[in-house]
C-alpha cells in the first residue's frame, strides 16, 4: 500500500465519500445474498425460449439468457453463492493462518522452522495455482473451492500474524505474565492475540475482495456452482459464447463482480486504516 | 493505492489491450485468408486424438483429405459410381464381392495400390473390429470370412453369411485404403502418426490442440467422375485450425480469417447475420440422428414408461429452432430423411407432455412435493452425461431438455464428461442416459451398429430380441423390400418401446467465405470433399 502524504482535510474529505458508496453498494449486496427471493424480480430458472437473448429492458434490467432467464435475478442468486464460498473461504483462511502464526511465532525454534518452510514453499507458489491443484483434487462443489480458496491465502497470512506474534511475544508485558507462572496457552489467548489481531483482521478484509475474485475465477473455469445453479464466475462463463451478440451476458455480471470486488477493497482499506493507525 | 497509481494501472491496462488487438490483427493482415486463394483456413472445434480414420470416428474431417475409398456414392441417389475399383460385383447372394481395382494408383509415400494391399487392408479392418478398437467398421464388417487378391487386379471379400450393407460401407471414409507401410504398425502406432492414403492432400504438420495442416498431392489423379475435376486438388494447402469456442469460430469467418467454420449454431449464425461476405452451407446426413443412448439395464429406465415419457416429454421443435441453425431438423424417425430406411414416425416422437405424464401416472410414479415423481421410494431423478464435443451449444440444449422434463417430473442431472470419460462411462455400463452424436451411414446396417445390443459399443443394454433379431436378419438380407421389411419391424419396436431418444438429425451447418465455391458432401456431412473446393 502507498503511504498518502496528503494534507489530512483531503484525506479525510475522500475517506468519508467513497466508503459510504461502496458501503452501501456492499450492503445491496449483501441483502441479495441474504434474501435473493426478495430482491429478485423473476425465478432464476424460470426459462421461455422465446424471450431468449434479449437485451435489458425495463421489464429485462439485465436481460435474459440464452434460455430465457432474467439475467438480473441469476446474478442476484449468484450473489450469494459467490459471497458465501468467500466468506467461507476467508473464516477457514482466518483460523489457519492464527493457528499456524500464533504457533510458530510464540513457541519459535524447531516449531517456526519447520511451519515457515511450509509456508515459504506455499508461498513460492501461485495462489491461484495452489486453489487450481487442491479443487481438481477434491473436485467440484461449494465447500471444496471455499477450502481450496482458503487454503491459497493462509501462508501470506500466517506470515504476517507471525511478524505481529514476534513483535507482541517480545513486549513487558508479555514477559511480566510469563514471568507470573501463567500457563502458555494463557498467555498465548490472553495477552499475545488481542494485540496481534488488529493488522490480521484488516488483511483478512483485504483479502476478502481477492478471494470473492478467485472463487469467480475457478467458477468461470468450471471448478465451482455448476450450472444450471448461478454463480458470477460461472454466469460470466457461460456468456463468452454470445458475446459477439449479447454483450450483457458477460458485461453485467463483470460489472456486478468488479463493483463488489472494489468495494470490499475500499472498506477493508478504511477498516486497515483505523486498526493500524494507532498500534 | 493512490489515484495516481489507479489512474497508472488504467493506463498501463488499456495500452497492454490495445498491443493485444494490435498484434491479433497484425497477424490476420499477414496471413489472411482472403487474399491467398490457394489456401484454404477452416476452423474446427476439436483436436483429433486418433489419426487413424480407421479407429476414430471424429478423425472424419481429416480422413476423407488423405484416403481414397473404393466406391463412391452419389449422396442423392444412392448410386454408387467407381473410384478406386473401376468396377465391382455381388456374388452368392451377397456372400462375396469383387473389385477391380484401378490401375496407376500410388500411395503419397510411393508405394502401389494392387489389389493385395486392398485385401490386407479388410484383413486388418477385421483385427482392429475383433480387437474392440474399431467399433463402426466393425459392424460393417458383419460375418466377415476373409479378402484374398485373386490377381494383380481383382479382390475378393467374402462373407459367412450374406452381408447386404458392404457396398455402401466402401464409400464411406472409414474404410479408406490405406498404404502397406501404415498396415505393418500397430494400431496405436497408426493412431499416433497417422496413416498414409492415395488421397489428394498429405499430412503437413500437426500442432497438438492448434493446427493440422494439409498440403495437395502432386501427381493425384484418381478423383471419381462424380466430383468433376481431373488432376490434383485446386487447393494448395488446407489448414485446419482447432478452435474450440463456436463465438470464435464464426468471428474468424466475419473478419476473413478463416474461410470456412465448422459446427455453427444459432450463436454463430447470429454473429454472421447481415455481415458481407459471408454465407452458410448446410451438409445434410443421411444417418442415425443424433440421440439419447438409453441404459435399459438401468433400475429406473429399465421401465418403458419412463422412456416413453422421456420421448414425448421433450419439445424438439423449440429445442432446433432455439439453439440449432436453419436447416437441422427436429427427428420423426430413428434416421434422418433421405436415409433409405427412413419412415415418418413423428407421431410418435411429438411433444406430448401430458400423454408423458399419463403414462407415468398408469406406472406408478407419482409426483412427491418436489415435483419429482417417486416410486416405492425411487426417485425419477437420471443423469445425462454429454461432452462438450458434442454438438455445439450442447449445454444449453440439454438445459432446455431438462426443464422440460421436470415439467412431466422427471429430473435430469446434467454430467459433463471428458471424451476419455464418456469412453469409460460407455464400456463400464455405468450410467443412465448419454448424448449420441449421430454417426453417418447411409444404411440400414448404422441403425442396427447403434441399437442391436449386440453390436452396440454402449455396455448396459439388455437384450432387446424383437429388435435384436430382425437387425440381425436384414444384414444378411440381399433383397431390398425384404430387407426393407425386417428394418422397418425392428424400428417400430426400437421408437414404441423408446430404447434411445431420438432428437434432431445431425445435419452440420457451416459458415463460409463467399469466395468458397464448390464445397461438397459424400453422404456424410463430417466428410467434406476439399478436393474440388476452390477460392475465387
Amino acid at each position: 500500500m502507498t503511504v498518502t502524504t496528503a494534507p489530512p482535510i483531503t484525506s479525510r474529505r475522500r475517506a468519508s465519500s467513497v466508503p459510504v458508496l461502496a458501503l452501501a453498494f456492499l450492503g445491496l449486496a449483501g441483502v441479495a445474498a441474504l434474501l435473493p427471493k426478495a430482491v429478485a424480480p423473476h425465478d432464476p430458472f424460470a426459462q421461455d425460449v422465446s424471450q431468449r437473448l434479449r437485451p435489458p429492458s425495463a421489464e429485462h434490467l439485465f436481460g435474459t439468457d440464452e434460455l430465457g432467464r432474467d439475467l438480473l435475478s441469476r446474478v442476484v442468486h449468484g450473489t450469494q453463492a459467490s459471497l458465501s464460498i468467500a466468506l467461507l473461504a476467508v473464516a477457514f483462511a482466518f483460523v489457519a493462518s492464527l493457528v499456524i502464526g500464533l504457533t510458530a511465532g510464540y513457541f519459535g525454534g524447531v516449531v517456526d522452522r519447520v511451519l515457515m518452510a511450509v509456508v515459504d514453499v506455499l508461498l513460492a507458489l501461485p495462489s491461484l495455482l495452489i486453489s487450481l491443484l487442491i479443487v481438481s483434487g477434491l473436485g467440484t462443489g461449494a465447500v471444496n473451492l471455499a477450502v481450496a480458496v482458503g487454503i491459497a491465502s493462509v501462508p501470506a497470512l500466517a506470515r504476517v500474524t507471525r511478524a505481529e506474534v514476534l513483535g507482541v511475544s517480545a513486549r513487558t508485558f508479555v514477559e511480566a505474565a510469563k514471568g507470573f507462572g501463567l500457563p502458555g496457552r494463557r498467555v498465548l489467548l490472553r495477552h499475545v492475540l488481542p494485540h496481534a489481531r488488529g493488522p490480521i483482521t484488516a488483511l483478512v478484509a483485504l483479502e476478502l475482495a481477492t478471494m470473492v475474485l478467485s472463487v469467480s475465477a475457478l467458477s468461470f473455469l468450471g471448478y465451482g456452482t455448476q450450472p444450471p445453479d448461478p454463480e458470477w464466475g460461472n454466469l460470466i462463463a457461460g456468456g463468452r459464447d454470445y458475446f459477439a451478440t449479447a454483450w450483457w451476458l458477460t458485461t453485467l455480471p463483470g460489472a456486478v463482480l468488479a463493483g463488489v470486488v472494489l468495494a470490499l477493497h475500499r472498506v477493508g482499506r478504511g477498516l486497515g486504516g483505523s486498526e493500524v493507525g494507532p498500534a | 493505492m493512490s489515484r495516481a497509481t489507479l489512474t497508472r494501472l488504467f493506463a498501463a491496462s488499456g495500452a497492454a489491450a490495445l498491443l493485444l488487438t494490435g498484434c491479433t490483427s497484425g497477424v490476420d493482415a499477414s496471413a489472411g485468408a482472403g487474399a491467398d486463394t490457394t489456401r484454404l483456413r477452416v476452423a474446427y472445434g476439436w483436436y483429433p486424438t486418433c489419426f487413424d480414420y480407421g479407429q476414430s470416428n471424429p478423425f472424419a474431417l481429416f480422413g476423407r483429405q488423405v484416403l481414397d475409398t473404393l466406391l463412391s456414392e452419389d449422396p442423392e441417389t444412392g448410386e454408387f459410381e467407381p473410384y478406386l475399383a473401376k468396377s465391382w460385383k455381388s456374388l452368392d447372394g451377397g456372400r462375396a464381392y469383387e473389385f477391380t481395382i484401378r490401375d496407376g494408383v500410388t500411395f503419397s509415400n510411393g508405394e502401389k495400390l494392387t489389389a493385395q494391399v486392398v485385401a490386407d487392408n479388410f484383413e486388418t479392418l477385421w483385427k482392429l473390429a475383433e480387437q474392440g478398437v474399431s467399433p463402426t467398421p466393425g459392424a460393417y464388417l458383419r460375418n466377415y470370412d476373409r479378402a484374398e487378391a485373386l490377381d494383380a487386379r481383382t479382390v475378393r471379400v467374402s462373407f459367412k453369411k450374406p452381408n447386404a450393407g458392404f457396398l455402401q460401407a466402401n464409400s464411406e471414409g472409414q474404410f479408406g485404403i490405406i498404404a502397406p507401410e501404415s498396415l505393418a504398425k500397430s494400431p496405436k502406432e497408426r493412431c499416433a502418426e497417422g496413416t498414409i492414403g492415395s488421397g489428394p492432400f498429405v499430412l503437413d504438420e500437426a500442432v497438438q490442440d492448434e493446427r493440422v495442416e494439409y498440403v495437395k498431392r502432386e501427381g493425384y489423379d484418381w478423383a471419381p467422375d462424380a466430383y468433376g475435376r481431373d488432376g490434383a486438388a485446386s487447393l494448395e494447402r488446407v489448414t485446419i485450425q482447432i478452435v474450440p469456442e463456436e463465438s470464435l469460430r464464426a468471428a474468424g469467418v466475419v473478419s476473413g480469417e478463416y474461410d470456412l467454420a465448422y459446427s455453427m449454431t444459432e450463436t454463430g449464425l447470429a454473429q454472421a447475420k447481415g455481415q458481407n461476405g459471408v454465407k452458410t452451407v448446410l451438409a445434410s446426413d443421411r444417418s442415425v440422428v443424433n440421440t439419447f443412448v438409453v441404459n435399459t439395464a438401468d433400475p429406473v429406465l429399465a421401465d418403458p414408461a419412463v422412456r416413453q415419457a422421456i420421448q414425448r416429454g421433450i419439445n424438439r421443435e423449440e429445442l432446433v429452432s432455439a439453439f440449432y441453425g436453419k436447416g437441422v431438423e427436429p427427428a420423426t424417425d430413428v434416421v434422418s430423411p433421405g436415409h433409405p430406411s427412413y419412415k415418418d414416425r413423428g407421431e410418435l416422437l411429438g411433444h406430448d407432455p401430458e400423454y408423458s405424464a399419463s403414462v407415468l401416472d398408469r406406472a406408478g410414479w407419482v409426483k412427491g412435493k418436489d415435483g419429482i415423481r417417486v416410486k416405492d421410494g425411487q426417485q425419477l431423478r437420471l443423469s445425462l452425461a454429454f461432452s462438450a464435443g458434442d454438438i455445439g451449444s450442447a449445454e444449453s440444449g440439454w438445459e432446455y431438455v431438462k426443464n422440460g422434463l421436470a415439467d412431466i417430473g422427471v429430473a435430469i442431472d446434467l454430467k459433463r464428461v471428458s471424451d476419455a470419460e464418456q469412453a469409460d462411462l460407455r464400456k463400464s455400463g455405468k450410467w443412465q442416459l448419454a448424448v449420441y452424436q449421430g454417426a453417418s451411414r447411409g444404411d440400414a446396417d448404422g441403425i442396427a451398429a447403434f441399437y442391436s445390443t449386440r453390436l452396440s459399443t454402449w455396455a448396459g443394454q439388455s437384450p432387446r430380441p424383437k429388435a435384436d433379431g430382425p437387425l440381425a436378419e436384414q444384414a444378411a438380407t440381399v433383397d431390398p423390400e425384404k430387407r426393407h421389411s425386417l428394418v422397418d419391424r425392428a424400428v417400430t419396436e426400437i421408437v414404441t418401446q423408446a430404447y434411445g431418444i431420438p432428437l434432431f438429425d445431425s445435419a452440420q451447418v457451416l459458415l463460409a467465405r463467399s469466395a468458397v465455391r464448390d464445397l461438397t458432401f459424400p453422404v456424410n456431412a463430417w466428410e467434406p470433399i476439399l478436393y474440388r473446393v476452390t477460392k475465387k
